[in-house]
């Protein structure tokens, strides 16, 4: 479900966070901009590419975002972002954009571990207007506004759902046990061999302990479905290996 | 004054039981847990930390777990503290691998392991210390990075999942970081602490006394940049066995005295039959009459590992206790119980690669580990 700017704008109300409004013609670069507002808009396309607040911004009174849309401009100082921030379940992370920290083999990208690990769920597309005269410009300025944030995780509390993460479920050997045990059961066996036996489908699995049939069937199932995913990742992982070392990058299809 | 007897004095030494990382031994009567809980510092995993899990996980709590067979932790009530606030932790286990051939006994860590990576969604990290064994056994270097692929292939089988689970070993992975820790560690523990920990000898190679920062090391999660990047704050957990012994005990080196990763159903039975130290009486009469002794009785034992049913499991000893089940029933079960789990791990096996194996191996990050 999308928001709409209003309904941001009611929100930040609500939360008695402060804030300056200011209307105006739709900008997509920031070099359409007042040269004198020093500070960079923020824009991070939600779930996908994960853009980092600069340390300038932790004691900044005033922070320029866009609310959804990018015919407004809303200025607020760096606590009530955080604020915001945390009623929507985020944590913030701010960092040093200017560092530039070796990445090689022994040192992965050291915000690494602030990348929220599973994708998040998508929303519609926000809110954006273009004028006529800035339709050409639209295609390479991707200035899509969006509200995600990256999660913190290992320490802190921006993660609302505690002991049972969704997992990933395509990869969740266990979920798909499950599911082939209840298909193949309910769906096939139950239904199939009733009629063949000519008992409801309820008389016949009163009489097979189905419960107890899971947990013998579960283990031998789930033993054979993880090898299946480690063979396919082993596989997936030696092509991209291989795409790399023979092709480089250009060997990726681009998603643009 | 008499000093004391030679004879008096094996005596006394013979009554202490001895648990060190190469020996376990125990005094007269078996195994005392609750000295070893004292001894190491430990606390009892009781039934509310039992309860606690099944809490948190949302899932029955593995039968190690109901039968106190994983008995002793520390700090693990701190672990589930943290994991109840929605932070995380990561696992870490090992294995040195001494010899190719390995036994049910060597697969209950990992069981157990595999068991926490499922039930609380974490990652884990697996060191396999080719290194220790060149040190301590008469072994080449080459000869024990095998062993390590090999042994790696059988934790594979295992079930563990790829997307959370990074096996290393100490020849290949060590380096960068994770080195920079083992010196900070080994610069936090003197000679004299080593020794008395370990008890090396003057004439010990320096190389054993330098080992053990190899196996503190990954308990640090800045050892692994690849998956947690700087993060100091992580905290890890770490399943492990004592190595059992009593009067079960299994060695590789004695063939008939466990039952192997790679034995046919014949074998098993066979194995069974004919080695497995019965509690029962010695006449069907007798036995009917007095029943079994469950304590000494080593399938009631194995049966308690391995027998996933709890009410089976129950029905069974008061069944065989009380002289109405036989030697030969109990044994029969446990055949069957023991030959469906080895069949399974041997069609696993079958299945994986050495291409598997430098998956499971690559220093890659793992997006998916806390998912």
């Amino acid at each position: 479900m999308g928001y709409t700017k209003d309904q941001l704008l009611a929100r930040l109300q609500e939360l008695k966070i402060d804030f300056t409004c200011y209307d105006h013609p739709v900008v997509l670069t920031v070099e359409e901009q007042d040269k004198k507002h020093r500070l960079y808009v923020v824009s991070a396309l939600e779930g996908t590419k994960v853009d980092m607040k600069n340390q300038g911004f932790k004691s900044k009174q005033s922070c320029y975002f866009h609310p959804l849309t990018n015919d407004v401009t809303i200025v607020l100082s760096s606590s009530n972002l955080d604020k915001f921030l945390i009623s929507i379940g985020k944590q913030p992370a701010y960092v040093d954009l200017e560092a530039s920290p070796v990445v090689g083999k022994d040192n992965p990208p050291d915000l690494a571990h602030l990348v929220p690990s599973d994708t998040p769920i998508s929303s519609e597309q926000p809110v954006q207007n273009v004028t006529p005269a800035n339709a050409t410009h639209q295609n390479n300025a991707p200035k899509e506004t969006g509200k995600a944030k990256p999660k913190v995780q290992g320490k802190g509390a921006g993660n609302s759902q505690s002991k049972v993460d969704k997992p990933n479920s395509a990869t969740d050997v266990e979920k798909c046990v499950n599911d082939v045990f209840d298909t193949f059961m309910s769906r096939f066996f139950l239904s199939e061999v009733s009629k063949k036996l000519n008992l409801t489908t309820e008389e016949l699995s009163s009489k097979l302990d189905l419960d107890g049939l899971r947990g013998l069937v579960a283990p031998e199932l789930e033993s054979t479905m993880m090898i299946l995913k480690s063979a396919s990742y082993t596989a997936g992982f030696e092509a991209g290996f291989e795409t790399m070392l023979n092709n480089g990058l250009k060997g990726c299809p681009s998603r643009k | 004054m008499a000093t004391a007897t030679p004879a008096a004095e094996t005596e006394v030494k013979e009554e202490e039981q001895v648990v060190n990382p190469w020996e376990v031994s125990a005094g007269k009567g078996g195994i005392d847990y609750d000295k070893l809980v004292d001894q190491f510092g430990c606390q009892r995993i009781d039934a509310a930390l039992v309860d606690r899990i099944a809490r948190l996980t949302a899932r029955p709590p593995h039968r190690f777990l109901r039968r106190g067979l994983f008995f002793a932790h520390r700090d693990l009530s701190e672990v589930l503290d943290l994991y109840e606030r929605g932070e995380k932790f990561y696992l870490y286990t090992g294995r040195g691998p001494s010899s190719e051939a390995l036994h049910l006994g060597h697969l209950i860590p990992f069981m157990f392991t595999k068991y926490l990576q499922d039930a609380f969604k974490v990652p884990l990290v697996i060191q396999l210390t080719d290194d220790e064994k060149f040190l301590w056994k008469n072994l080449t270097v080459e000869e024990c990075k095998r062993l390590a692929r090999e042994n790696a292939k059988d934790i594979i089988a295992c079930g563990f999942d790829v997307e959370r689970t990074f096996i290393f070993s100490d020849f290949e992975f060590v380096g960068g970081k994770f080195y920079e820790n083992m010196v900070k560690i080994s610069k936090c523990v003197t000679c004299n602490k080593a020794v008395g920990i370990f008890g090396f000898s003057p004439e010990d190679p320096i190389g054993k006394y330098s080992f053990p920062p190899v196996q503190a090391a990954p308990s640090f999660p800045s050892s692994f940049p690849h998956l947690f990047g700087g993060n100091n704050q992580l905290r890890c957990l770490i399943p492990c066995a004592i190595d059992q012994g009593e009067n079960t005990k299994m060695s590789a080196s004695d063939p008939n005295s466990a039952i192997y990763v790679t034995d046919t159903p014949k074998e098993i039975k066979n194995k069974v039959n004919r080695y497995a130290f019965s509690g029962g009486q010695d006449s069907i009469e007798l036995h009917r009459k007095l029943g079994a002794n469950l304590d000494v009785d080593v399938p009631i034992k194995y049966l308690n590992f391995f027998l996933e049913d709890d009410d089976e499991l129950e029905r069974i000893k008061t069944e065989y206790k009380e002289g109405r089940m036989l030697t030969g029933e109990v044994k029969q079960r446990l055949v069957e119980v023991l030959s469906g789990m080895v069949a399974r791990h041997q069609r696993a096996r079958a299945q994986v690669t050495e291409e598997m194996v430098d998956a499971f191996m690559a220093a890659r990050p793992l997006p998916n580990m806390f998912g």
